[in-house]
């Protein structure tokens, strides 16, 4: 077990100055009061509040498939094959094992045997089994005998709780056991029990199994290292919040400093970890952070993305592009300055807004900002940073995907949404700006209209000036005279490669003429051909000159939920039409997606399902977004 | 309901009052004190200075106009109605006594979206803007306010516009988010976080006289949240949470209203048992002397929180001391949670 934390940078001291003028202010009947000064004086230090002026000390276990965390935690591939053989027997509940006397071994068996208890162990719908197990069995104690429990009043019963992995539900039994009956059964939603021996030496495994653990203390540590505050796990739910998991937290204490392992027992891998110190009152802080605020999966995601993500660009560099990407307030992921083999591609690209529109009630939708989980307008947060993923055409890699996703609390819960934006960046260059709908929403009669906004510079000129749009109109490119916008559907002419409109960079002349000297992108409207199981876009498509003000800086709420026509935002900054004279362009795309929830049809659609004793998200995206591609690129 | 209204369809009673920015009180009650959710303690007395040991609420009294409305005993004032935007009353009975379940005077709607609302002794209802979701009827620029709505004519206006400490910005569009009612110095307090960023906190108390509506900052650079007014043992002090930290803090307030001396840390919700890092975005004074300080998962954002659970947390007055001492969390549906044997459920420093 390594002796001492790894190097992190010192806590931003406050200086003496502001006390001095909380005394002097404070008789004038205003103040400037010190509150995190107050804190320091205690001893309980909270956890930093802002990631800006603090070493990060929180980070996001990177996601394993589980057959990795089988691998690595010999454990839990034992557990798995005692569920796999419990759920193949149909019998989801598994019996605490632990050295339990004969009466508490009885009131098991017949709690286990009861129906009601064997009712709640499967899918009410599907009739699946669920992984449920046993976790504590004791006697009855006053406190436990209410009004349904009333009848263990003077007998010897045992209380048995079995908690529902795949609902997130405890149930207990109370079980006469001389009478060789239960007498009552109840359930607790979102609700998790106490865990038993065997599950928090379980969690402590997979913590020190975890890369991220070994990594952060220098070493594997030994079983005996971790400290299980308060086993049970409970923050009026879990600390797998959003989950809804059963989660766990060991401990490694180095010094003065304690590595936090949230372990989530669910899924059977780590959430994440964070560094507290200790303090000489707090130490066993069973919330984790010694005073301050509870270590729990949000806490670990926002303060990671809200440090990481949000605070400032990450420039990124991959198959000849370079760009830095932000989190925004409300405009979603944005990419800056992207380039492609050092030639300047777009300024900016971002997604605006998402506009949901259900038609069965009048004017009834949200328009949904994405963005930061914290100090921003978003209703849809992001719960992690941008991804980045291979593309592959025909086996071999021909580009990469950034992804970036953000949700609801609760998706795929019913009024929970979940958004993804995509920039797929080809080695050809060839590029995509889009993303996806993954459900759920309101209801079944939704359509949504994401505002896509792309700052283009065409010609390659990082002041993104001399652009130039035209549109396909069968037989010629038809330049754009003034700021406009055209909606794109199945029967709008488009060239024999499927090109639709083009943008080109003139030479800042002044010359009219498209297709020029300095090249450009055709532009391919998604008409389903992208092999992404979309079914087209049927997109309006903006033109607007480039003006500061709307839009290099986050935009608010720029449209309403619930119109149907062009009135989706970006018209705002055509009024009246500029003429489109050589100026630097901005291009706003905004796809119309219908969702559907019929069977063996749904679209932009989620819902919950069981599998294998779980509960998992069962997901229908839509995916939107243009392709351009380099003009000549397939001559 | 038009086309620019958003989340509002989807946002239920239920899920504003999780939001945490909303209260709802009876419209009527016995004697001039309002029940239901209001606010208990004493006070109510001429001038400044800590009468009995308690809220400094008890003045409260209903707006004249709930007596002319006609509505049912069970009907409700709530910032956070179904389909609504504004302060509507809210009457279970209604529809089937053949009336509108819910009733809005035309002006109730002018500050877009509202959240914390008190009322004075004459019944005049004080209520701030909040924005739910979208920003469209609730610009940052005008969330800074406190509209009135008067307890006889009904109408809502402008009854001040605060400054704020900065201009408003995407990462924060929240002005007003606590108010407080004091009966003693017929005063508001309001708690701004208008201005603050990511990095830095700019919010301010302000102190506001009802006669004119005058505003004095008395506390500032730091990010309050909800605010009571509480006469103690050791005399009246203000009382406010943190919108960053689950914390709440009091200054003593002397005759006029102003802060005097340095603040004091209360407590950390962190520290009670089943702790949390949920914010205080509203302190209740009732019998006892009790406090119950409701708390959410406040981010600055407008995040959709359809089932986030707001707790409310109950803690007792100790005279002597002039501290207070947790008692249990108010279980919405489910047993309290005691401290254990061991005293570790105290909260007090």
């Amino acid at each position: 077990m390594p002796q001492r934390p790894p190097r992190r940078a010192p806590r931003i001291a406050r200086t003496a100055a502001a006390a001095t003028f909380l005394a002097l202010s404070g008789a004038c009947g205003r103040a400037t009061p010190d509150h995190a000064a107050e804190r320091a004086s205690d001893a309980s230090r909270p956890a930093p509040t802002n990631a800006a002026t603090t070493a990060l000390q929180a980070a996001l276990a990177a996601p394993r498939p589980a057959d990795e965390w089988l691998a690595i935690v010999p454990a839990l591939a034992t557990r798995e094959a005692v569920w796999q053989a419990a759920l193949a027997a149909d019998a989801p509940i598994l019996p605490l094992s632990a050295d339990v006397d004969a009466a508490a071994q009885r009131a098991q068996a017949l709690a286990i045997a009861d129906p009601r208890m064997t009712a709640a162990a499967h899918d009410a719908a599907t009739g699946a089994p669920l992984r449920s197990e046993v976790m504590q069995i004791r006697p009855v104690v006053p406190a436990d005998l209410t009004a349904s429990a009333e009848a263990c009043r003077g007998i010897d019963c045992h209380r048995v709780e079995v908690y529902n992995y795949a609902a997130n539900v405890t149930w207990t039994a109370f079980v006469d056991v001389a009478g060789e009956r239960v007498v009552d059964v109840r359930s607790s939603p979102a609700t998790q029990p106490e865990i038993p021996a065997h599950l928090a030496a379980l969690a402590v495994e997979i913590a020190r199994a975890a890369p991220e653990v070994e990594a952060l203390l220098g070493g594997r540590p030994e079983a005996g290292d971790a400290v299980m505050q308060g086993v049970k796990s409970a923050l009026n739910g879990s600390r797998c919040e959003r989950s809804q998991h059963l989660c766990v937290a060991p401990t490694f204490v180095v010094g003065d400093q304690a590595l936090w392992a949230v372990v989530d027992l669910t899924d059977g891998r780590l959430v994440g970890t964070r560094w507290t110190d200790v303090g000489a009152a707090n130490a066993g802080a069973a919330n984790g952070a010694a005073g301050g605020a509870p270590v729990t999966e949000q806490s670990l995601s926002d303060e990671v993305v809200m440090a990481t993500y949000c605070q400032s660009p990450t420039a990124a560099a991959r198959d000849g592009w370079t760009f830095e990407h932000v989190l925004t307030p409300s405009d979603g992921l944005e990419l800056r300055d992207v380039r492609f083999q050092g030639r300047p591609v777009m300024r900016s690209a971002k997604l605006v807004d998402w506009h949901v529109s259900y038609s069965g009630t009048d004017g009834f939708g949200y328009s949904d900002a994405i963005g930061c989980p914290k100090f921003s307008t978003a209703s849809v947060v992001a719960f992690n940073g941008p991804s980045f993923e291979d593309i592959r055409e025909g086996g071999d890699v021909v580009g990469f995907r950034v992804t970036q996703d953000f949700r609801s609390e609760l998706w795929p819960g019913p009024c929970n949404y979940r958004y993804a934006q995509y920039f797929d960046l080809y080695r050809d260059g060839r590029f995509r700006v889009g993303g996806a709908n993954l459900g759920r929403g309101c209801g079944n009669t939704g359509t949504y209209r994401p505002v896509v906004r792309i700052d283009i510079a065409a010609g390659g000129d990082a002041s993104g000036g001399d652009d130039r749009f035209a549109t396909w109109d069968g037989s010629a490119w038809r330049p754009w005279e003034a700021e406009g916008w055209h909606l794109e559907d199945a029967s709008s002419p488009v060239t024999a490669e499927g090109y639709a409109y083009r943008v080109t960079g003139g030479d800042g002349d002044g010359d009219d003429a498209v297709g020029a000297e300095r090249g450009g992108y055709d532009i391919a409207p998604n008409r389903g051909q992208l092999g992404d199981g979309s079914r087209g876009d049927n997109a309006f498509t903006y033109v607007t000159v480039h003006r500061a003000d709307e839009g290099d800086g986050d935009l608010l709420t720029i449209g309403p939920c619930c119109n149907a026509d062009a009135a989706q935002g970006p018209e705002k900054f055509m009024a009246p039409p500029e003429p489109l004279d050589g100026d630097d362009l901005v291009v706003w795309i905004v796809p119309q997606l219908v969702n559907s929830n019929a069977p063996g049809a749904e679209y932009c659609w989620a819902e919950s399902a069981v599998e294998d004793g779980r509960t998992v998200a069962r997901v229908f995206p839509c995916a939107f977004g243009p392709l351009f591609v380099p003009i000549g690129a397939g001559e | 309901m038009g086309g620019t209204r958003k989340r509002v369809s989807g946002w239920t009673l239920a899920t504003i009052a999780l939001l945490g920015v909303a209260v709802a009180v009876k419209v009527w009650g016995g004697g001039s004190a309002p029940s239901g959710g209001a606010d208990y303690g004493a006070g109510g007395g001429a001038g400044g200075g800590a009468g009995a040991i308690g809220g400094a609420a008890a003045c409260q009294a209903l707006p004249q106009f709930a007596a002319t409305l006609g509505v049912g005993p069970r009907a409700m004032f709530g910032t956070s109605v179904q389909g609504v935007k504004g302060l509507a009353v809210v009457d279970p009975d209604a529809q089937a006594a053949g009336r509108s379940a819910v009733y809005q005077h035309e002006s109730w709607d002018d500050g877009g979206y509202l959240g914390p609302f008190v009322y004075d002794r004459r019944g005049d209802i004080y209520a701030a803007p909040v924005p739910l979701v979208s920003l469209e009827e609730n610009p940052p620029a005008l969330q800074n306010k406190v509209y009135r709505i008067d307890s006889v004519s009904q109408a809502m206006a402008e009854f001040v516009d605060l400054p704020a400490a900065a201009p408003p910005t995407g990462a924060n569009p929240f002005g007003v988010i606590g108010l407080a009612y004091d009966c003693d110095g017929e005063r508001l307090y309001a708690a701004s976080v208008a201005g603050s960023t990511a990095r830095e906190e700019n919010g301010r108390i302000f102190r506001i006289a009802l006669s004119d509506g005058e505003a004095e900052t008395i506390l500032e650079g730091f990010d309050p949240f909800g605010v009571g007014v509480f006469n103690g043992s050791a005399g009246k002090r203000l009382y406010y949470g943190l919108a960053r930290r689950p914390e709440l803090f009091s200054v003593a307030l002397d005759e006029a209203g102003d802060a005097v001396g340095e603040p004091r840390r209360e407590l950390s919700l962190a520290s009670v048992p089943n702790g949390t890092a949920d914010k205080i975005r509203r302190i209740r004074f009732t019998a006892g002397p009790t406090m119950t300080l409701h708390a959410y998962d406040f981010g600055y954002t407008l995040q959709v929180a359809s089932q986030r659970q707001e707790r409310q947390f109950v803690f007792g007055y100790d005279a002597a001391r002039d501290r207070w001492t947790f008692r249990h969390e108010v279980q919405l549906g489910g047993p309290a949670v005691e401290p254990t044997a061991a005293g570790a459920g105290s909260a007090a420093p």
